[in-house]
């Protein structure tokens, strides 16, 4: 299989090259030749860009746009990513998990993917968790665009960037001049509403304000593991529900911004994971995330650019499990984080032929603590039955990184980045980890880029302290060593024109002492370092204009990563194929469809294997103005052909006594959207 | 399914060999052709003196390509010379128009603040340039490109653009 996959591959590639020395010369009229009122009433092909920053970055980035997520019908960051190469998503109706170059261990909590809102990290301090489904602390809709970057490519991010980094930058005033105010209604009862103003004042000052809610009654599901007439036949009724509110606000001047961000979610927990008892509503999660960052930019000489930032998050997690000891009480599992630090970056262009950075960032955790006991006064843990809580782990700490970088343009066409980054903490001894980057452009409209990077992640409080007796039992590990990850990448970006971009990359990486969950022979689950992980990969991506004003991304990932690193089981698939369109309707930007497709190869289980699952969303819209006040509607199908297809997601803990091994997926679901801009 | 992957390959390749249709006019393109126009509309002060400089600054997007392709062409009786900046300051020197690309949008402030020292005209794409303190700001509405003017950027850098240039500009902020 593997051979004639790579002799296609090949193949392609050589076509590809074929296609760009072939490029035929655009015949054009001499545009200058035309007065300015000419030029007023000339039409211009799409007005979207290629974000060409992109292409001198040392890394292989991905820009996803407000239009994107618009035309697309996408409800988090979970679907965005779905959609971008090389990602891919789980789901087990708690959280939304992402794998990433061929890694994607059952019962990690995105720990090594960084998730910033404007550049603040909303990683938190005890699970270090990106959290890229419902309970995100920004509103999908309140985004400008996303920037996906993989690979431990900049010494500005540091610590969970070790797969690779997304930075999510929120809209400004400026842009919506007004008010939104933006209702839904979807599958199984889901309910959305959003009021946003934002506006710039005569003074400069740029503001943002947006409330969101959803409700949603969730569905009623089977799980065939329950299938007995004593737990309905494997039925829920009402335990999938689901709640969030979010508040968000932004103030700019200058080089000033100030913003802060609010979310609450509350989730029902309908699987019956973790123990607890079977279609019983009572069962749920409650995650809770507050951020407030404070930045300034300023030009502090000639060619020196000064950027400071202060900031503060807090992240509260509450789990009530309802367990049948018996009688049944409800488990109270809580993990409260707050933190806040200071960063500095100074960016220096005043030499010639070099850019220069320099920065620190440092971050005091005052709370890192882990509580679990049982809601009975006079048994709190009825596990080890003790009247003491079966977990109060109360940590603290801080992290100190220093990074210099430096960008040299040896010739016109020729950079070279290199960069170090020096990090502590009081889990992890000082280390340095160097960067390095050749950035070539052959010719005007084609990059080479050659990285190499290592990082590292520090193990984090949950997998350090949390511990819980029982039938089922997690034992902490303050024995743990950080992780350490090298990897080493070959980007080829080319376009063709303006209207065509095609760009492969090819990684491999390594890592070491790699933090997993593994069962100890006393049966307990505990995070141990394991030794070497290997894992490379091969990826390619086109994306193409026309000139309706029609886009077409399609993407092709293959992962080389072992099932089962080290018996650990790796429930990442082989490949993954994406392909999004989007194309006016009637010829104008008045109607416009977007279609999506995504094609995931077959995962590992714990006994074998989950077949592989082609997906298909469609979302069609109607903005009779993409500006300015007016209507918007749309309406999305998700899972189109009602796909049903399974995620791994095992669990030896269910009350049934039955192992489970996946879970189902939902099938055909839609939302339909109504928007009104003020 | 196994096989689908090559299937995929196959047809990618297939997809980027086929000819680019011929289409509407380029984007870039059409705002180089107006950045040409600027250049004829434009009286500097006595001291700028020398050739037409046209000075590029930031990584080369389509604006900055379409750009080049003005060199040698012929405005106010005199001949064009396109130059790429690197972003040090030190080398704008002599430049009559600075056109800022994509790629500089979040050193603005930093550039212009240079770029003060110098009679040039500043020309950007980057959103809202005209409201950042640059002098004319490209945007795109409807498909169709026009212009914004902040006169009061343009008079500091003892500038002065023609009546005709401020009547077709969408927006002047004085």
């Amino acid at each position: 299989m593997e051979s004639t996959t790579l002799a296609a591959i090949s193949r392609s590639v050589a076509l590809l090259f074929l296609a760009s020395s072939a490029c035929p010369a655009l015949a054009q009229t001499d545009l200058t030749e035309l007065s300015l009122e000419q030029l007023l009433n000339v039409e211009i092909a799409s007005a979207s860009h290629f974000t060409q920053k992109a292409s001198d970055a040392p890394s292989a980035v991905t820009v996803i746009s407000r239009d994107d997520i618009k035309q697309y019908g996408w409800r988090n960051l979970a679907e965005v990513l779905n959609s971008v190469r090389g990602f891919q998503t789980t789901y087990d109706r708690y959280f939304n998990y992402a794998g990433i170059r061929g890694f994607l261990p059952p019962g990690d909590y995105n720990s090594r993917l960084l998730l910033m809102v404007d550049g603040y990290r909303t990683n938190d301090n005890v699970f270090d968790q990106a959290s890229i489904g419902n309970e995100f602390v920004l509103d999908i809709d309140l985004i400008d665009h996303i920037e996906i970057v993989r690979g431990p490519s900049s010494p500005v991010y540091g610590g969970n960037a070790f797969f690779g980094a997304i930075n999510v930058i929120t809209r400004r005033g400026k842009e919506m001049a007004g008010g939104e105010i933006a209702a839904s209604a979807g599958s199984f009862d889901t309910h959305k509403g959003r009021a946003t103003f934002g506006r710039m004042l005569d003074n400069g000052m740029d503001m943002v304000l947006s409330y969101s809610g959803l409700h949603s009654n969730g569905q009623n599901l089977n799980f065939p593991e329950f299938n007995d007439p004593a737990t309905n036949n494997g039925w829920t009724s009402g335990a999938d529900k689901e709640k969030y509110n979010k508040l968000f606000a932004k103030l700019g001047l200058g080089g000033f911004y100030l913003e802060t961000a609010w979310s609450s979610r509350i989730k029902g927990l309908p699987t019956g994971a973790f123990g607890t008892v079977f279609n019983n509503p009572g069962s749920n999660i409650t995650d809770e995330y507050g951020i407030v960052d404070a930045r300034y930019t300023d030009y502090v000489g000639r060619g020196l650019e000064l950027t400071g930032r202060t900031f503060y998050g807090s992240y509260n997690y509450a789990g009530n499990y309802l367990i049948d000891n018996p009688p049944v009480v409800t488990n109270v599992d809580l993990a409260y984080s707050r933190w806040w630090g200071v960063e500095a970056k100074l960016v220096a262009t005043r030499w010639q032929g070099h850019q220069g950075v320099v920065g620190l960032d440092y971050q005091r955790n005052t709370r890192q603590d882990q509580i679990n006991f049982d809601a009975d006064p006079a048994t709190q843990c009825f596990a080890n039955a003790s009247a003491t809580p079966c977990l109060d782990s109360r940590a603290s700490g801080s992290r100190l990184g220093l990074f210099a970088q430096d960008d040299i343009a040896l010739r016109e066409n020729l950079k070279f980045s290199a960069s170090l980054r020096y990090d502590r903490s009081n889990v992890a001894q000082g280390r340095i980890n160097p960067r390095l980057g050749i950035i070539y452009h052959p010719r005007e409209a084609s990059v080479l880029k050659l990285l190499y990077g290592s990082a590292f992640r520090a193990p984090n409080a949950y997998e350090l302290n949390y511990t819980f007796p029982g039938a089922f039992p997690q034992v902490g590990n303050p024995a743990l060593k950080p992780e350490t990850i090298q990897t080493t990448e070959v980007v080829w970006e080319q376009f063709l024109g303006n209207d065509t971009r095609i760009q492969a990359s090819a990684y491999v990486y390594q890592i070491n002492d790699w933090i997993v969950q593994v069962s100890t022979l006393s049966g307990a689950l505990q995070f141990q370092n394991q030794p070497v992980v290997k894992g490379s990969g091969l990826e390619l991506e086109g994306e193409q204009r026309f000139a309706s004003g029609a886009q077409l991304r399609a993407s092709l990932a293959t992962q080389f990563v072992p099932d089962r690193p080290n018996g650990a089981l790796n429930s990442a698939p082989m490949h993954l194929i994406k392909a999004n369109y989007s194309t006016p309707l009637f010829g104008s930007n008045t109607w416009r469809t977007g279609i999506e497709a995504q094609y995931v190869d077959r995962c590992a289980t714990p006994s074998g294997w989950i077949g592989s699952y082609t997906l298909a969303n469609a979302t069609i819209l109607w903005q009779p103005r993409s500006k300015g006040p007016g209507p918007e509607l749309s309406f999305s199908a998700y899972n189109l052909f009602d796909k049903r297809y399974q995620q791994v997601f095992p669990d030896t803990s269910l009350t049934s006594g039955v192992p489970r091994e996946t879970l189902a997926q939902d099938g055909q679901t839609w939302r339909l959207k109504y928007l009104y801009r003020f | 399914m196994r096989f689908l992957p090559s299937i995929f390959f196959a047809l990618f390749g297939l997809l980027f060999a086929l000819p680019i249709m011929a289409m509407e006019q380029d984007e870039a393109a059409v705002k180089a052709a107006f950045v040409y126009n600027f250049t004829k509309f434009v009286e500097w002060p006595s001291e700028a003196s020398g050739p037409l400089q046209l000075c590029l600054l930031g990584n080369t997007d389509p604006l900055l390509a379409a750009l080049l392709k003005l060199e040698g062409k012929q405005s106010q009786g005199q001949n064009i010379q396109v130059r790429s900046v690197d972003r040090d300051a030190g080398s704008l020197g002599g430049c009559r128009v600075i056109v800022v690309g994509t790629s500089e949008a979040e050193r603005i402030a930093a550039i212009l603040n240079n770029s003060q020292k110098q009679p040039a005209l500043t020309v950007s794409e980057i959103d809202h340039f005209a409201d950042a303190g640059g002098m004319i700001g490209l945007v795109v509405n409807n498909a169709k490109v026009q212009f914004e003017i902040d006169a009061q950027a343009v008079q500091r850098a003892n500038l002065k653009l023609s009546a005709q240039l401020l009547k077709l500009a969408q927006k002047v902020k004085k």
